[in-house]
Formats: C-alpha cells, sequence, structure tokens
C-alpha cells in the first residue's frame, strides 16, 4: 500500500545527512553484505575543489579530421557538451575548460582530461577511465569512493566522426557523464546507450539525466524542490538486485533507479506533478561488446566483490498488473516521499527476450534518432528494431490520445528484420512531447520511454548564411531557411552565435575566429535540429585570415602554493568579456578570476588574471591557452611551476564578498610571519598607498578608500620589506540592499510576528539595484530574486519617484519555500551584484 | 511513399558499455580491421603498468592456432585499466579475461605497439565445448541492426560457430579479399 508521508522535514534531513540514498544508476559500492544497504557513489569530492568545480582539459594533439571540420570546432564542440552538465543548475558541481594539455604533465588535483588517442581500437569511439585511489575509505562513516580523475579518450583519427554531428556531441555529452559518476540508464536519457538514448543536440538532457546528476551532488534546493518514490522488488519474498524501476509519467517524464540487493529502491529528483505511475522490469542480458547485463557494472562490497544482478522476472505496473491503465497514478509534491510501492514480481525462465528497441524516423535522406514526427512529416511512421522485435508483437502508446494505426505494425520493406509502426493520422499531435511506447508479446513486456517526439513542424533547415558587417564594424550573418524563429539558436560549430534579430532571416552576430571553415547549424526548443536534413551538407561559414594569435605573459613562472595577477596581451586574439577563455595545462594551475580590459593602444587585447598554484603541484613547465570562440592560441612550455617558496607572500581574498568603494578587506596572506606583520605592513592599490587597518600572522585587512574607481585593480603589500605578489581585485559597485519587506496583502512589514505564507504577494524595498552602467527601466527578467534557494520570477519592479534611488520588488511566495525557519531572501541586479540575504518566516497555510 | 537510398542511413552505430561507446562491427568487419586473429589461452597472472597517463593490463594469450597476422606465440594484449603506484583505473566495460580461459580474440596492434581486443569485449569470444562435446564460440545478440556504414542490416543477432566453423569462414573472408 503506497502511503504518502507528511514529514518533510525529517525526509530533507534524511537526504542531507545521506547525500545519495538513491541507488540511480552510479558506481557503487556497500559496506556490507546484508541490509540495510547503503550505497557509497564514486563520485568527487566537493570538500576537494575549488569552488565545487572540476576541471576539464583537452589534449594539444592535433586530431586528423573530416574535410571541413577543424580543431577549434572540435574544441568548441567538446566544450559545448561539457557546458550541458554545467549548467544544470540543481546540481552543485560545476565543470569548467581549464585549457589546453601536453601528454606527460602530472598533477596533484582531480581534473578530466580529454585525450586524442592512437590507441583507441577499432570497434571504439570513445572511452572514458575513471580513477581512485587503491584503497579508499568506505568504512564508517565514509559517503563516497573519492574519484581522483578522469579521462575521456577519442581516437586520433576522427574522419568518419565530425565534431558537429550528433553522433560526436552526444558521445561526447554521454562520456563526460560517465567521468562524472554516472552510469547507463534505461530511460532514454543521454547517459543510456545508444540503443535507447532519447535525447539530440538540441535537447540534450533528459529528465533523468538531471535526476542523476542532482542526485550525485545536490543543492540543498534541489532536494525540497522534487520529490520520491520508495520501495522494494521481491520474487517471492526475496530481494531482487539490479532491477531496474522507473517512474513515468504522462507528461512525457521518465525517471528511474536500480534496486539495492535487498530489492529495496529509491527514485529520487522526481518532478512535482500527477500522472506518475511506476513499474519494475529486469535488465536486459549483455549485448555484443556489453560486459554486462545493460552494460551497467555491479555494485561492489569493501572487498570488490560484486553484487550481481538478480534472476529476471516478467515487467509488471504498481500495483500488480501488465496493463497500464490499471496501474496506480501517484502525484509527487516538493520534498515528500511516496513510500511503499512494492513489486512482487514473478520469476521467469529465461532473460527477457524483447528489449533494446530503438526507433527512428526520416524527415529527409538521414535516419534521425530519436524519431520527431509532426503533422508534416513527409512520412508519418517510425521505424523500430531491436532484440525479439517483429510485426507479430503489439505495440501501443502509453501516454498519447494519438494511437497506432489499424494495422500499423508492419514488416519494414526496405530492409529485413525493421518493423514499421504507423502512427495514427487522424488524432495525432495533440501536444508536443516525448511518447511512450510499450512492446508486448506473449507474456513479455517492453517499455520504451520517449520512443518518439511529437512536434509541431518540421526540423530546422538552413538555405543560406550571407556574412556582413553593422554600423560597428562588427561581423554579422544572416541566417534564412525554414523553420526557423525567436527560440532558434544558431551554432558556428560549438559556439553560440547571439541572435540579434528573428523577425525575418536570424541576424546573428558572428563568434570570433579566422581563417577556418565553420560548420553552422540551427537548434529549436522542440529538439529538432538542421542537422536532421544536412548533417551530410553542412551549411558553412569561411572565415577570412586576420593574422596569427599570439600572447604574451608578463609573469612566466610561479612558486606552488601562491597567487598571483599575471598579465597576459594578446594580438590577433578577439578578446570578448565572459568569453574568452584563459587556460594552464594542468589542474595544478587555475586561473581564479580574469578580465578582459583595453590595453594602452586602444582595443581589447589585454588580459588580467588571478593564477593560483596548488601547494603541492609538482615543478614543471606547462602550457597556456586562450581561447575566444573559435580563436585558438596556445603556447607549449609557457609556464612554470616552481617549487614552493617560503619567503614568498602572496595574496589572497577569500570571501567572496564584493570588494566595493569604503570596504574593509581581509586578505590572506601566504607566508606571512607574526614579525613580518608586527614589523609594518604597508598597501598600495594601482600604486596608491592604501590604509592597512590590521596585520597579525597570515592576515592583512585593508581599507578601500571610498572614491576609488570601479573596475579591476592591482593590489600588493610590503612587509618588512618583503614585497607580495600582485593580485587582481575587482572594485565592484555597491550590492544592491533590501531594506524592508512588505506583505502587499497585508500591508504589513514581514517579520517574526507578521510572518508571510507561500502565495503571499510581497514588495521589497531596494536600494542600488541599478548599477552606474544601467540606462532606463529596470525590467523582472532582468532580475533574479532567490529565496530559500528557490529560484523566483518578480511580477513588477518599479522605481520609487519619492525616494531616488530606491525601487520596489514585487514577487509571489511559491509553495515550495518550507515553513518554519527564517529562510534566506537575496536579488541580484542585473548586472550580477547580489545583496546580502534578509531572512523572512513563513508560516504554513 | 518513394523507396529510401541508402545514403539514409548514417547514423554510426554506436552502443555502450559503461565507460565507453562502442561501434558495433560486424564479424567481417572485426576480420577485416583485426591485425590478428587467434584462438589462445590466457596464461599466467595478468600485470598493470602505465602507458602515458592511462593504466594497462597485460594478459599473455598462448597462441593455439592463428588465422591472421604474424605474432609470436605468446601475445601480449592488453585491456584499458587496472592498478599502478596508489592509482586505479576503471574502464567501464574493458573485458576481463580469465586465467586459464579459452578465447578466440580479433586483435589490433596499434601505433604504439600495444596489442588490443578490438572494441572491448566485441573481439573476445569465449570457447566452450558443447553437449557433444565441439569447441563452440558464441557471440551476445545486438541491437544493431539498425544501420552499418554501409547503410544495410547487420544480421548481428546472437551468433553460435562451431571453433571450426569460425575458422573457416574467417580464412575464407580473408581468403575472399
Amino acid at each position: 500500500m503506497a502511503v504518502i508521508r507528511k514529514s518533510a522535514a525529517l525526509l530533507l534531513a534524511a537526504l542531507i545527512v545521506s547525500g545519495t540514498a538513491s541507488a540511480y544508476t552510479y558506481w557503487v559500492r556497500y559496506p556490507n553484505r546484508t541490509s540495510p544497504f547503503t550505497p557509497i557513489p564514486r563520485k568527487y569530492d566537493l570538500n576537494s575543489l575549488w569552488n565545487n568545480t572540476v576541471y576539464y582539459y583537452i589534449s594539444d594533439a592535433t586530431p586528423t579530421l573530416a574535410e571541413t571540420d577543424s580543431k577549434p570546432g572540435v574544441i568548441s564542440q567538446i566544450r559545448a557538451a561539457a557546458r550541458v552538465w554545467n549548467d544544470v543548475g540543481t546540481s552543485s558541481l560545476r565543470i569548467a575548460f581549464g585549457g589546453l594539455y601536453s601528454e606527460g604533465v602530472s598533477s596533484s588535483t582531480p581534473a578530466i582530461e580529454v585525450a586524442f588517442s592512437d590507441d583507441i581500437p577499432p570497434g571504439l569511439i570513445a572511452l572514458t577511465g575513471v580513477s581512485e585511489a587503491v584503497s579508499p575509505d568506505t568504512a564508517g562513516l565514509a559517503t563516497l569512493v573519492p574519484i581522483s580523475g578522469a579521462r575521456i579518450s577519442l581516437p586520433r583519427d576522427l574522419q568518419d566522426r565530425p565534431s558537429f554531428s550528433e553522433g560526436f556531441f552526444q558521445t561526447m555529452v554521454h562520456e563526460f557523464g560517465h567521468a562524472l559518476g554516472l552510469q547507463h540508464t534505461l530511460t532514454s536519457s543521454v547517459m543510456s546507450t545508444e540503443i535507447t538514448r532519447g535525447t539530440s543536440k538540441a535537447k540534450p538532457l533528459a529528465i533523468d539525466d538531471i535526476a542523476g546528476i542532482s542526485g550525485l551532488y545536490p543543492t540543498t534546493a534541489y532536494l525540497g524542490s522534487t520529490g520520491s518514490i520508495t520501495g522494494r522488488v521481491a520474487i517471492n519474498g526475496d530481494g531482487v538486485n539490479m532491477a531496474s524501476v522507473v517512474a513515468i509519467s504522462f507528461s512525457g517524464l521518465a525517471i528511474s533507479a536500480l534496486t539495492n540487493p535487498d530489492g529495496t529502491y529509491r527514485i529520487d529528483g522526481i518532478p512535482v506533478g500527477s500522472g506518475y505511475m511506476v513499474y519494475a522490469h529486469p535488465l536486459p542480458p549483455a549485448l555484443s561488446g556489453e560486459s554486462f547485463p545493460a552494460a551497467i557494472e555491479p555494485a561492489l562490497d569493501t572487498q570488490g566483490v560484486p553484487f550481481t544482478a538478480g534472476a529476471p522476472f516478467y515487467v509488471q505496473f504498481y500495483p500488480a498488473t501488465t496493463n497500464w491503465a490499471q496501474a496506480t497514478q501517484f502525484s509527487i509534491t516538493p520534498g515528500k516521499v511516496v513510500d511503499g510501492v512494492d513489486f512482487n514480481v514473478t520469476r521467469r525462465t529465461s532473460p527477457p527476450s524483447l528489449h533494446s528497441v530503438q526507433t527512428y524516423n526520416f524527415p529527409g535522406q538521414i535516419a534521425v534518432k530519436p524519431p520527431y514526427l509532426s503533422r508534416n512529416t513527409y512520412r508519418p511512421f517510425i521505424v523500430a528494431s531491436g532484440i525479439g522485435l517483429s510485426p507479430s508483437v503489439g505495440v501501443g502508446l502509453l501516454n498519447s490520445s494519438e494511437d497506432i494505426a489499424p494495422d500499423g505494425v508492419k514488416a519494414y520493406p526496405y530492409g529485413s528484420g525493421y518493423v514499421q509502426i504507423d502512427i495514427q493520422a487522424t488524432t495525432i499531435f495533440s501536444a508536443e512531447g516525448p511518447r511512450h511506447l510499450i512492446f508486448s508479446r506473449d507474456n513479455d513486456l517492453y517499455i520504451l520511454p520517449a520512443g518518439f517526439n511529437l512536434v509541431q513542424r518540421t526540423p530546422p533547415v538552413i538555405s543560406s548564411i550571407t556574412p556582413s558587417v553593422d554600423e560597428d564594424g562588427r561581423r554579422m550573418a544572416l541566417v534564412d531557411g525554414t523553420n526557423l524563429g525567436a527560440d532558434t539558436r544558431i551554432w558556428f560549430d560549438g559556439v553560440e552565435a547571439a541572435v540579434i534579430d528573428s523577425t525575418g532571416p536570424l541576424k546573428v552576430l558572428v563568434p570570433p575566429g579566422a581563417g577556418l571553415h565553420s560548420n553552422v547549424a540551427a537548434f529549436n526548443s522542440d529538439g529538432q535540429s538542421s542537422l536532421f536534413m544536412q548533417a551530410d551538407q553542412m551549411p558553412g561559414y569561411d572565415y577570412d585570415p586576420d593574422g596569427t594569435p599570439a600572447a604574451a605573459l608578463s609573469t612566466g613562472s610561479l612558486p606552488a602554493g601562491t597567487e598571483a595577477l599575471v598579465q597576459i596581451d594578446t594580438s590577433n586574439m578577439n578578446l570578448v568579456r565572459g568569453v574568452t577563455k584563459l587556460g594552464f595545462g594542468s589542474p595544478d594551475v587555475v586561473v581564479r578570476r580574469m578580465w578582459v580590459v583595453e590595453a594602452s593602444g586602444g582595443g581589447a587585447t589585454r588580459i588580467l588574471a588571478n593564477v593560483a598554484v596548488a601547494p603541492n603541484a609538482p615543478a614543471g613547465a606547462i602550457p597556456a591557452s586562450i581561447v575566444t570562440g573559435l580563436r585558438v592560441w596556445e603556447q607549449p612550455l609557457a609556464f612554470q611551476i616552481l617549487p614552493p617558496d617560503p619567503r614568498q607572500l602572496s595574496l589572497a581574498i577569500p570571501s567572496s564578498d564584493p570588494v566595493t568603494p569604503g570596504s574593509t578587506v581581509s586578505l590572506a596572506v601566504m607566508n606571512l610571519s607574526a614579525a613580518q606583520a608586527a614589523a609594518g605592513v604597508t598597501a598600495a592599490l594601482n600604486g596608491t598607498p592604501i590604509p592597512v587597518v590590521t596585520a597579525f600572522n597570515g592576515l592583512v585587512a585593508v581599507q578601500i578608500p571610498a572614491d576609488f574607481p570601479i573596475g579591476p585593480a592591482v593590489l600588493r603589500i610590503v612587509a618588512a620589506g618583503q614585497p607580495s605578489l600582485p593580485y587582481g581585485v575587482s572594485i565592484d559597485p555597491q550590492p544592491p540592499v533590501i531594506a524592508v519587506v512588505t506583505n502587499a496583502t497585508t500591508q504589513t512589514p514581514v517579520d517574526a510576528l507578521h510572518p508571510a505564507k507561500a502565495g503571499d504577494v510581497l514588495t521589497l524595498t531596494v536600494s542600488n539595484l541599478a548599477g552606474a552602467k544601467q540606462s532606463g527601466d529596470v525590467t523582472p527578467d532582468q532580475i533574479h530574486l532567490k529565496f530559500s534557494g528557490f529560484d523566483c520570477t518578480a511580477s513588477n519592479v518599479e522605481a520609487i519617484a519619492a525616494t531616488p534611488g530606491f525601487w520596489h520588488v514585487s514577487f509571489q511566495v511559491g509553495s515550495n519555500v518550507p515553513a518554519g525557519s527564517p529562510v534566506p531572501l537575496t536579488i541580484t541586479s542585473p548586472d550580477g551584484r547580489t545583496s546580502l540575504p534578509v531572512f523572512l518566516t513563513i508560516q504554513a497555510n | 511513399m518513394r523507396s529510401l537510398p541508402a545514403a539514409f542511413l548514417l547514423l554510426i552505430s554506436a552502443i555502450g558499455a559503461g565507460g565507453s561507446t562502442l561501434q558495433k562491427l560486424t564479424l567481417d568487419e572485426m576480420i577485416d580491421k583485426a591485425t590478428s586473429i587467434v584462438h589462445g589461452r590466457i596464461v599466467g597472472s595478468p600485470s598493470s603498468s602505465y602507458h602515458g597517463a592511462t593504466i594497462y593490463t597485460h594478459y599473455s594469450v598462448q597462441v593455439v592456432e592463428r588465422w591472421k597476422g604474424a605474432l609470436g606465440a605468446l601475445l601480449d594484449v592488453v585491456v584499458p585499466g587496472g592498478v599502478a603506484g596508489r592509482e586505479r583505473q576503471v574502464f567501464s566495460g574493458a573485458p576481463r579475461p580469465a586465467p586459464g580461459g579459452d578465447y578466440v580474440l580479433f586483435l589490433w596492434t596499434s601505433p604504439s605497439g600495444l596489442t588490443h581486443i578490438i572494441g572491448l569485449s566485441q573481439g573476445l569470444l569465449k570457447v566452450k565445448v558443447d553437449s557433444t562435446g565441439t569447441p563452440v564460440v558464441t557471440r551476445a545478440a545486438s541491437s544493431e541492426e539498425m544501420v552499418d556504414a554501409a547503410g544495410k542490416s547487420t544480421g548481428d543477432s546472437q551468433l553460435t560457430y562451431t571453433l571450426q566453423g569460425l575458422a573457416s569462414r574467417i580464412s575464407g573472408r580473408i581468403q575472399g579479399k
């Protein structure tokens, strides 16, 4: 019997303590071989990463490429694939590009390498290895097996798999997922094998992927904003290990977890909503090339002994039915768990014989997988193949008013072993989204989540790309074609081009690049792309030659354990703020912050960067690289890591608070002794002396002058005659300040005696909301409110006429904000400044 | 409905094996792409070492029969992953040949000189003896009937060969080229 527990607070606490109680399909170990089973996942230890960030590095080797491909194109596609995971806001793990690296450089910091290897044998497209210590601590209270690094190896010869293709991109997203700690799932996500993968380059993640990465590295908000389902899968009372349990919804979502050795399971991260059914199915047997059933590695105990998958059984919906129409439909509410969703399944004597079905269709001359069907689809059918699939197999739709046409399952006439499935055209396309397919034969049942997608239009097609230059001299391009609209994104290889005007042909800002051919593709919000129609004849943009990129570093070496400002002057690099990335070829040397500034000669040709060297970084020479759009500069052996120097003073600002004019800033000063501090410390900002407030052993506080100009500045101190390394400080305008919060409903300030409740509209009185460069009104979409970790949308923003410099910002309290203890509310200005939090109490309705 | 040309089948057949993405190869493709094909037994204990940044586990294969290639009687075959120093590298999906195990191996020697099994476990076929005492080789089913590089169904569901039949198939393919 399924029961919804109401103790959300207890659940939240339990989730925070246990971290990842869900087995999802992580690589896990169990500390014992008897119940209760608490999975210990292999994952990055966020405590060992700076800013929760794992850096990835791309080999500086040059692969052999398809004729129209380029090394900057490959780099851009790899970066775009990594960004897919970085952009999952409910995961606290960040993934950042660290630069190009040379083989043979050793490091002490966890990182991901992307290599082009001569040692990829035929039959392999990519290979990802994950490293861990030989004796991970899995005893006692350990909650993770830390990943110490990962390596994604691609063949050096990429002629048959161009970087702009759907296949290359999705493979990279998939392999990055492995490198971050995810195994395969059977829920049509990007972490499914390519057989059942239901994602596309335009929609690279399924909800199952988001749940997977977010469950491994959850943010606090994530844990409270989604729901869970728990239960057990058993055969005659004996728990079934590695059964896959799937929560599947009418809205097209599917999210899954594997059972523990005792048959218990927990599906976390289920989006709030209704109409969820739950089914359990056994893992399909290993296919050719797979070492384990479903290519999922079983969990290990502390001795490395696997918990092998349980006996095969017949697929079952809850409660005990093979008919989805008779299945219980669950509602998921935030922070709550539906438990007791138990399955008593029937053992079968042989493995499942109907599984691993893949589907595709032909909007043009290219097979598209997963299929997308629209009202105007030229061929309104999908083609399927799989183990056990034949025209005699029953096929149905789980979540759709559409249906299979009468006699619509037939042998596909253009290839033996294929099945054609005609979709009923009379009622088709009620709503966009994925549709789940059900295949049945005798007692066999196989469900393929997101077996195809319904869309309103056919894929985008680019018919022409016309170069132009705007009045500011910027390179533009007019991209014309069919099914291009306001939701269309245009990529030049892996770099997204800003769309300036979408009212006619798309007017886009051409990303930085020179002297190369770029492959241009269009991606629509429905998951389709121009690659569906044009992958074999890609439209392109040819960049003019623009001189050889060059760069010179002001500092060619730093001791281990220091951080310093490095100035890099460049030419022919097209530096762009927020786009240009500076990197060094080792995870031990990290760019903590960088600014693109104008050099004295004019033009944004200078980079200022705070570069930090890890304390235990091995000495040696490493490359430096700059990537901006499709422009790449790299210099091998550009930077030298020196042995630690116990006399060298170096600065860092531990706090993330903004440095504003008039503020006091605390500096951590490496190697500053108490004697040096006592002997006297002076400080200078851009060469101008500034007051030193305090100086202790390893700590100095300085005062920023109230009239100091906004922008990056160079800070140095001198202690007992010993100068520090230079350090970059960004002098920022004052952040917004929330002066008061008023309940618009009751017209009273919100405080402990007058708490707000879900549904109330609150009005904030805020100062410093508009930045120095802000002109005109501030609109609700320009600001960002965060309440108890949840993103909120402002309903109204208006300047207070009677009080210049102050603004009223209104928003409605969501039902996801927990009642009880005071919770933080912050506001972020259009230029990215975030206020200190105010704490508000929410009472239960 | 008009006929679809073979060019429409442009997707590369790919499946996954843990931390890898495989390109499904037909038996004929494996025969063509292998630099050596042998029937052999795993002897001795495997050992692991770095080759560049990657740890490989080395298996010694005593050659029983050789159908392609000119390697010696004792082969050094590598599989990615293993333990070296204080580091364990795990490449999920990498096969783990059993010491003493009897296999047909489709091998490929890389430009760096390492000899790999083709397509992870695709190129490692266990030799068993059936109820009649005949050595047989079984290849697991694949769902890759959708595409191959030529746009044709690979038709490669579970296949069982006698060892002798596989040898004939291999030699026939090699001689027919």
